[in-house]
């Protein structure tokens, strides 16, 4: 097995028909956190969703490896279940669907694909409960539809809970700090920290630096038109703080 | 004329037996009778009657002399309603609990129960089909609670009796100031012309929930609603499927500041077809009406929603919402949603909208992305769509399983 948990080699992907990704590479270890950065425009959250397995974003050459076995035709719930999350940059509304119900049958999901028995609803609530609390989201929320009604950033603290929840291997968090005041973001980043670990590879899709100040990346990568045009450790976000994109896109 | 000449035939004999049976209520019913064979029902119903045509419901076995039919599978999963009072209705004959709630009268319509005249509040030139439920009613309940009185919850449980089909009437009085919770689960697995007619009193509440599973025989269903001035009427209605299934909703909102809402979640798969025609009366002034319908067709089958607002001269600052929501699941079923709005006062506020799409493929990922199969994501979102704003009673109740169990029929 390759120490490596996500390799990502010569992607190219379209959408609509519309070349977004053109040649992009790129690594993940276990362990390691890794920041995609870019200008908008630049391809971040295809990159994001086309590791997830979004209908619409067709591989058009190039490789996903996730473990060493390739991604591309499995289908988004395969990926999810081997370990694969991604927080949505916008959280859809579901009303009529709990959360709770949401939840449970995501965790049950999760839990048969691993073997394991699915836990009682006492034990299921007792676990929600708890990360709900860590996160500053009350136990009412569980009750309402997904993400119904919630404001900005009670939706990505929702996204965090899931992650915490299911546990996934690897998540790719796309602009979870857009829409984030810095309370909210440290709580978010607080239960993002907890996520990390030896064995979780984590990849932050960001437009700014401030996210890192909170969870702090081993590497960071730039990404203009589609490619990855510089890679580096955590002060190149510093430097693209203080310069933008320019200096990079322009070279490149 | 659309109707075979054995139904005439047959129920007029019927009619006749039961004026021996039950002489209270044979003027009227001899009166109904007279319409039957005139022929005339039926003769005008294109536009009324355009998706699913009259003739089933005027066919035998309504009105077979030969009474009894052979034994059916009747429907016995009824959802349960914490502290509901249960009234068991089997075909025509309601057998009134010995311990009513507190407030409430119960009482046949043979018994006591019958006003002078049975279908005074029923417009029987746009319900036809009154005349057939009048004709070979052999009997029905009459449930009236007291001025003030808040009687609970009651549950009304439809289902076929000893005769091939179900003909059965209810009327219910709320008097002044009263509150009442009712129930209606139909359950009837036999050919059904089945009338609620319902008035609501000066500054009483009535929250009403139907209960409308697949029907396999022919299923007509009428309530009639009054109500009067601040007094409130809702309704819940949850229809499923159905071979052939015409439901009738008239409101009347006679008082100033009446207000009714009407939330009605249909939903059909293989052949059905369900209609549903609400039509509201705005009568008294600054009456409001919100209706909502949220209708979903599969497979071949076939959905019709037509909702009438009508504003009459004198209902002055009324104000009337229509909106309808559909989800069309197969390219080859259909969904028909016609509003209608005739409005005689000049300051009112009347909108309808209506809506006709497919799941949010948005939706579908996000669930997919947690891990939920496709199968189990398009399930958990129809399910959804079917059961937004149900009342915490009706989740308590089990309504999701019910719809669980229609979906994955």
């Amino acid at each position: 097995m390759s120490a490596k948990l996500l390799e990502i080699d010569d992607l190219h992907v379209t959408v609509a028909g519309t070349p977004i990704l053109k040649g992009l590479s790129l690594d993940i270890a276990a362990g390691e956190v890794a920041a995609i950065m870019g200008p908008n425009g630049s391809g971040k959250s295809t990159l994001a969703n086309v590791v997830a397995g979004r209908p619409g974003y067709d591989v058009t050459r190039g490789t996903i490896r996730y473990r060493g076995e390739s991604l591309v035709d499995l289908a988004p719930e395969a990926r999810a279940r081997a370990g694969v999350f991604l927080a949505f940059q916008y959280p859809v509304e579901i009303p009529g669907v709990s959360n709770m119900e949401f939840l449970k049958a995501s965790l049950d999901a999760h839990r048969t694909a691993r073997g394991e028995a699915s836990l009682s609803t006492v034990e299921f609530m007792k676990r929600v409960r708890g990360i709900a609390a860590s996160l500053d989201l009350s136990p009412e929320f569980l009750k309402r539809g997904v993400n119904e009604g919630f404001s900005g950033g009670e939706k990505k603290r929702n996204e965090i809970l899931q992650l915490l929840v299911l546990e996934p291997t690897l998540a790719i968090l796309d602009e979870t700090d857009s829409g984030l005041d810095i309370d909210a973001l440290q709580v978010v980043a607080g239960g993002v920290n907890r996520f990390r670990g030896k064995t979780n590879g984590l990849l932050l899709v960001t437009h700014y630096q401030r996210l890192l100040e909170h969870i702090v990346p081993d590497t960071v990568h730039v990404l203009a038109d589609g490619r990855i045009v510089k890679s580096g450790d955590r002060r190149l976000a510093l430097e693209l703080e203080e310069k933008g994109y320019g200096w990079i896109t322009d070279a490149a | 004329m659309q109707s075979a000449p054995s139904f005439i035939d047959t129920a007029l004999a019927r009619s006749r037996e039961l004026d021996h049976v039950l002489p209270l209520l044979a003027s009227e019913r001899r009166a109904s009778a007279q319409v039957i064979a005139r022929r005339s029902i039926g003769a005008d119903t294109a536009e009324t009657w355009k998706y699913l045509p009259i003739a089933p419901f005027l066919a035998s076995p309504f009105g077979s002399v030969d009474a009894v039919a052979p034994p059916g599978s009747v429907r016995t999963a009824f959802l349960d309603f914490a502290d509901a009072t249960v009234i068991r209705i089997e075909g025509s004959n309601a057998a009134v609990p010995a311990t009513p709630p507190s407030g409430v009268r119960l009482t046949t319509l043979s018994g006591g129960g019958a006003p002078v005249a049975l279908n005074a509040n029923i417009d029987v030139d746009r319900y036809p089909l009154t005349h057939v439920n009048t004709a070979l009613l052999v009997d029905g309940l009459s449930i009236s609670v007291a001025p003030g009185v808040d009687a609970g919850t009651l549950d009304l449980r439809f289902t076929s009796g000893a005769d091939a089909a179900n003909v059965s009437r209810v009327r219910i009085e709320l008097a002044d100031g009263s509150r009442l919770r009712l129930v209606e689960q139909h359950g009837e697995d036999r050919a059904t012309n089945a009338i609620v007619d319902i008035a609501v009193g000066d500054r009483a509440a009535l929250e009403h929930t139907r209960l409308l599973p697949a029907a396999l025989a022919p299923s007509w269903l009428l309530a009639t609603v009054r109500v009067g001035r601040d007094a409130v009427y809702e309704l819940a209605g949850h229809a499923l499927g159905s071979q052939a299934r015409r439901h009738d909703v008239h409101v009347r909102l006679d008082g100033d500041r009446a207000r009714a809402q009407i939330d009605l979640k249909c939903a059909a798969h293989r052949k059905d077809k369900l209609d549903h025609h609400v039509v509201v009366e705005h009568v008294g002034a600054d009456t409001v009406s919100r209706q909502t319908v949220h209708g979903l067709a599969t497979n071949t089958s076939e959905l019709t929603f037509d909702g009438r607002i009508h504003i009459r001269p004198g209902a002055q600052r009324s104000d009337a919402r229509l909106t309808t929501k559909n989800l069309l699941l197969d390219r080859r079923a259909r969904i028909n949603a016609k509003p209608e709005l005739e409005i005689y006062a000049n300051d009112v506020k009347c909108s309808h909208g209506a809506t006709v799409g497919q799941l949010d493929p948005n939706h579908v990922f996000y669930l997919r992305a947690r891990g939920v199969d496709e199968a189990g994501a398009r399930a958990m979102l129809t399910r959804a769509f079917l059961t937004t704003g149900a009342s915490d009673a009706l989740r308590a109740a089990g309504v999701l399983d019910l719809y669980a169990e229609f979906l994955a029929s």
